[in-house]
């Protein structure tokens, strides 16, 4: 069966020996020769927007029955996903771009969206590392996860404003698939060992700790 | 031993695709002045995730939890991309169901059935064996064969009267018995078979004699 391994990004660099497949970021290298994050490759663009522009869901796999026949099976996929909490009023920037009141029905917003960070560039690049030079030690460190905020509105009849902010998490996923004739489904039926991908006061970078090595 | 590099670990795609993910959904969408249409200043109306009229959520209540399925459906299309490193193959325990024809056996009917007609025909077939056996020879019933069995003078007589073959068959014709065997005739003349009344018949006997 098709399996997403992400931890096969880790060491998927210029040394490789896939040089025909893609991994899903692109990496600068700064002088200490260590890789920092540069923006998502051409290849994550592209699913990323045949998902989600897609009306009838994910791109759907090929049935791996014998045929004739239907099959299920069970796939858990390591992978991020989004926790989102109600808040009362937006955050994450101060000021804040939004207030509630603006929110229908007292104000004339329908929906906004916004992340914590203000990404200057079209990579998602932090915008303190534009002004590194590539020998700073500081370079390629990450040293918040942009958090995402929403508010929305439901009901058109008796409109009611809803807030949200969601923040990225690092889960293992269980999904049914399914495949019966000319259908396939994929049910979400479980999510276990969620942990946020940062937590607030730490930073993450290419020289951590756990750096890879090999022995 | 290799271990895995936490800072790789971050972005493994994770904080790649979040990113495109808040970029797509950045911006508003307000209504107007007069409330009559709205000014669209976001991405995500390229997307089914709000309804095109309404824009509003198309999952109602459940906005953010639709958020997050979509998010885990780009995930998901990977499985479909063979031109991803990450993509592996892996072995996962698969419950098969098919439909398939099943048949249903009555044996006690099926021998029954079977056990005439394999009886019955093994009984006709060592009948005729027997009558193989008995009589020396085989004969067939088509016109040739009576033409050439029915020479005798038995037979002429009985034909007399009815030589057109007239249908329907006369009934003194049908009744008649005829016996088919050795002619009674002087022993000097070659022995002949054929048809003829039974009391001018005896048994044909091949060992002996060589008939015309």
């Amino acid at each position: 069966m098709p399996f997403l391994d992400l931890s096969t990004e880790n060491g998927f660099g210029l040394y490789s020996d896939d040089d025909a497949l893609s991994g899903l970021c692109f990496w600068n290298i700064r002088d200490d020769g260590r890789y920092i994050y540069a923006s998502p490759t051409m290849e994550l663009q592209r699913v990323f927007q045949l998902t989600m522009l897609s009306t009838t869901g994910p791109l759907q796999p090929t049935s791996p029955c014998p045929s004739g026949t239907s099959c299920a099976y069970n796939m858990t996929l390591s992978m991020p996903t989004w926790h989102c909490e109600d808040r009362e009023d937006f955050g994450g920037l101060s000021p804040a771009p939004f207030n509630r009141s603006q929110l229908v029905p007292e104000g004339k917003l329908v929906y906004a969206s916004y992340s914590s960070v203000v990404d200057d560039d079209d990579n998602g690049v932090p915008p303190q590392w534009e002004t590194m030079s590539s020998s700073d030690p500081n370079l390629g460190v990450f040293t918040e996860l942009p958090s995402l905020w929403v508010g929305w509105v439901t009901d058109p009849s008796n409109p009611k404003p809803h807030i949200s902010e969601c923040a990225l998490y690092n889960a293992s996923i269980t999904y049914k698939m399914a495949f019966a004739a000319e259908t396939v489904t994929m049910e979400r039926t479980g999510e276990a060992s969620s942990k946020i991908l940062l937590s607030s006061n730490t930073s993450i970078g290419p020289t951590d700790k756990t750096y890879q090595q090999v022995s | 031993m290799q271990r895995i590099c936490a800072y790789h670990s971050f972005c493994r795609g994770y904080y790649a695709a979040g990113y495109l993910y808040r970029k797509l959904l950045a911006g508003n969408v307000t209504y107007n002045d007069n409330n009559t249409w709205f000014i669209a200043n976001s991405d995500i109306t390229q997307t089914n995730l709000l309804d095109p009229v309404s824009l509003l959520p198309t999952s109602g209540e459940n906005f953010t939890s639709d958020l997050r399925d979509r998010f885990e459906a780009i995930f998901l299309s990977m499985l479909t991309d063979k031109t991803l490193h990450a993509l592996q193959n892996a072995s996962m325990p698969c419950s098969v169901s098919a439909t398939v024809l099943a048949w249903n056996y009555a044996s006690f009917w099926l021998s029954l059935s079977y056990g005439l007609a394999v009886g019955l025909t093994l009984v006709s077939l060592l009948a005729g064996l027997h009558s193989f056996h008995v009589n020396g020879y085989s004969a067939d019933v088509r016109f040739s064969t009576f033409l050439v069995t029915t020479r005798s003078a038995d037979a002429d007589e009985l034909a007399r009267g009815h030589c057109l073959g007239r249908f329907p068959v006369a009934k003194e014709v049908l009744r008649t018995r005829l016996r088919f065997g050795e002619i009674k005739q002087g022993a000097h003349m070659p022995p002949h078979a054929a048809f003829a009344f039974p009391s001018q018949v005896v048994d044909i006997d091949l060992d002996k004699k060589k008939y015309v």
